[in-house]
């Protein structure tokens, strides 16, 4: 009993030890050979340490600019950032266990839902799973759930999110792609149903009203042809640096060089205080980078084996793969997308202050993968100016959810971040909004 | 049939994954006269990427078109590992968006469900991986654009 208790209390609440064995499980019940066992979870073991060291990385840099901001603007700047969430939930928070089992949930929901109803879609985009595992755990914690209760409710929550996103999208992803063969796998898909609805009802009522698929359209943005050289935003790191660098700087400048060096920590290695406003802008870019690579790592043996289990056990599965497979079909609305989401987001920094809500700043990433994504459905459903409108919302709608989730993650100790991804959002909203009153109500 | 068993194992009957069955009916939808005209525009496209053996660019635009159309003959035929074969000899030449992705895209994911009914693991990792490759050069193709 004594050894039993030790083990749990040393072993199986350290998250990287918890995780690796998710992993060697996973690699064991594939049949794989004793080397490729011991590789497998040591390799997820060490991504999730740099994950953690990615985290701290974000978690200073975040820190700083807190306090640039605050002095800088009298106002409340959250970055939005899933991976400074994650990040801070895995390590600062203690729930890296929590997340890790709801991850294992999750994929195990997803499975059975998929065998026995009519819903054949399995989520295989490792990294959004990893999210909304996070996020439902965050929803799960705020809601006052341990423990059992609290994975078991964000397996349950998650893996319905899981067949629902795929399956509420697949209409249209049926209309993009011309087939059922591949469905959309990515955690931002009520986004991109915002963006098809207000596309629609701007659509241009008097072309296109009984097109089956989208190379039909006449009124349809791959008819024109776009100026190059955008794509590069979607590079993370760069995407990142190039709204970071001058946002931190800006607020450096406006902060002042007091301010600056005291949120520096004092002395700010004697650099100029807007030099170290760049530096620590690069930084937060590094621990971004750091942070992924660390997740890859920690998935890159999680993912195949749950994979491999999935289409077994569902053969006749739809694979929900993640948004860049819909690329193809409509590239230049992926261009206009970005471009009219990242517009929707800057008129949301400015609007959401007004409505008393914190700034949410751009966050470029989401709006070049998301943003593009949701611009092939705007075009899809409501042509040029669909695309141009439902993009602008989409911004906007994806500015206002976060924003409704800063009072609530600051309140359970996280630093001046706030989550991306609109499911994840909206699951966490759901513990928020409707599980913690309702077990106040009745607990 | 008991819970796990109904968990674990998939149903007989459903040996034939749908795109399996589409590409078998499309082949077997054709008469024995177009089968015939099929292969020997196979014939002539496979003497022309023979020819074509230049390696400029422009040379290598061409040969991707011609493996492309050899790919969809193949395709209608029902070859599904020689359709693959060019297409991803195609892409290679030139990346870009177009019906050999297209291809790709559905055959792979064909591939992964004949591969699951057999329960052949290395088989699904496999054609899950084609697809992922295909997923990152998606990315890759939208930044050079």
């Amino acid at each position: 009993m004594v050894v039993i208790q030790w083990i749990i209390n040393n072993i199986l609440t350290q998250a990287a030890i918890l995780i690796s064995l998710i992993a060697m499980l996973g690699l064991i019940l594939q049949g794989k050979k004793i080397g490729a066992v011991i590789s497998g979870t040591l390799k997820t073991l060490l991504g999730f340490e740099v994950l953690s060291a990615g985290s701290t990385i974000i978690q200073q840099s975040l820190a700083y600019f807190a306090v640039i901001f605050q002095h800088g603007f009298h106002t409340k700047g959250i970055v939005p950032s899933i991976e400074a969430i994650n990040g801070q939930a895995m390590n600062k928070l203690g729930l890296g266990n929590s997340i890790a089992l709801t991850l294992l949930g999750i994929f195990i929901v997803n499975i059975i839902i998929a065998r026995f109803t009519k819903w054949k879609y399995v989520f295989l985009t490792g990294q959004a799973l990893l999210w909304m595992a996070t996020m439902t755990v965050i929803g799960g914690h705020f809601a006052g759930l341990k423990g059992f209760p609290l994975i078991l409710m964000g397996s349950i929550i998650g893996g319905i999110f899981a067949i629902a996103m795929p399956a509420l999208a697949q209409p249209i992803v049926r209309k993009i792609t011309g087939s059922n063969a591949i469905a959309l796998g990515h955690f931002c898909t009520i986004g991109y149903l915002v963006e098809a609805g207000v596309a629609w009802l701007v659509r241009d009522r008097k072309v296109d009203q009984h097109v089956t698929n989208i190379k039909e359209r006449t009124d349809s943005w791959e008819h024109v042809k776009l100026p190059k050289s955008m794509s590069f935003l979607q590079d993370n790191s760069l995407s990142i640096m190039v709204v970071m660098v001058p946002l931190y700087i800006i607020t450096a400048a406006f902060a002042g060089p007091y301010w600056s060096i005291k949120a520096a920590g004092g002395a700010a290695g004697g650099v100029n205080y807007i030099i170290y406003a760049f530096l620590q802008a690069i930084q937060f870019t590094v621990g971004v980078y750091v942070m992924l690579s660390g997740v890859r790592l920690m998935l890159g043996e999680i993912v195949p084996a749950f994979r491999g289990i999935a289409m077994k056990v569902v053969p006749n599965s739809v694979p929900a793969l993640d948004c860049p497979v819909l690329f193809p079909y409509s590239p230049n609305a992926v261009i206009i997308g970005f471009i009219t989401t990242t517009i929707g987001t800057v008129i949301g920094m400015f609007l959401s202050p007004l409505v008393g809500l914190a700034v949410i700043l751009p966050g470029m990433t989401t709006n070049f993968f998301a943003g593009g994504t949701a611009g092939i459905f705007g075009n899809a459903i409501g042509g040029k100016r669909g695309a141009i409108v439902g993009g602008i919302a989409h911004g906007l709608f994806i500015t206002l959810l976060p924003a409704l989730l800063v009072g609530a993650l600051s309140s359970v100790g996280f630093v001046n971040a706030t989550a991306t991804d609109v499911d994840t959002i909206t699951a966490a909203l759901l513990y928020l909004w409707v599980i913690a009153p309702a077990f106040h109500a009745f607990g | 049939m008991s819970f796990w068993s109904k968990i674990f194992k998939s149903n007989a009957t459903e040996s034939n994954s749908a795109a399996d069955k589409e590409t078998n009916e499309t082949s077997s939808q054709l008469t024995d006269d177009e089968k015939q005209q099929i292969k020997s525009q196979i014939k002539d496209l496979t003497e022309q990427l023979n020819d074509n053996d230049s390696e400029s660019v422009a040379s290598n635009k061409q040969k991707a078109t011609i493996l492309t159309q050899l790919g969809q003959n193949y395709q209608e035929l029902g070859n599904v590992d020689d359709a693959i074969d060019a297409y991803e000899k195609s892409l290679k030449l030139n990346e870009d968006f177009g019906p050999a992705f297209d291809g790709l895209l559905k055959l792979y994911d064909s591939k992964r469900q004949k591969a699951a009914y057999a329960k052949n693991n290395d088989e699904i990792q496999k054609w899950l991986n084609k697809g992922d490759e295909l997923t990152a050069l998606s990315k890759k193709i939208m930044r050079s654009k």
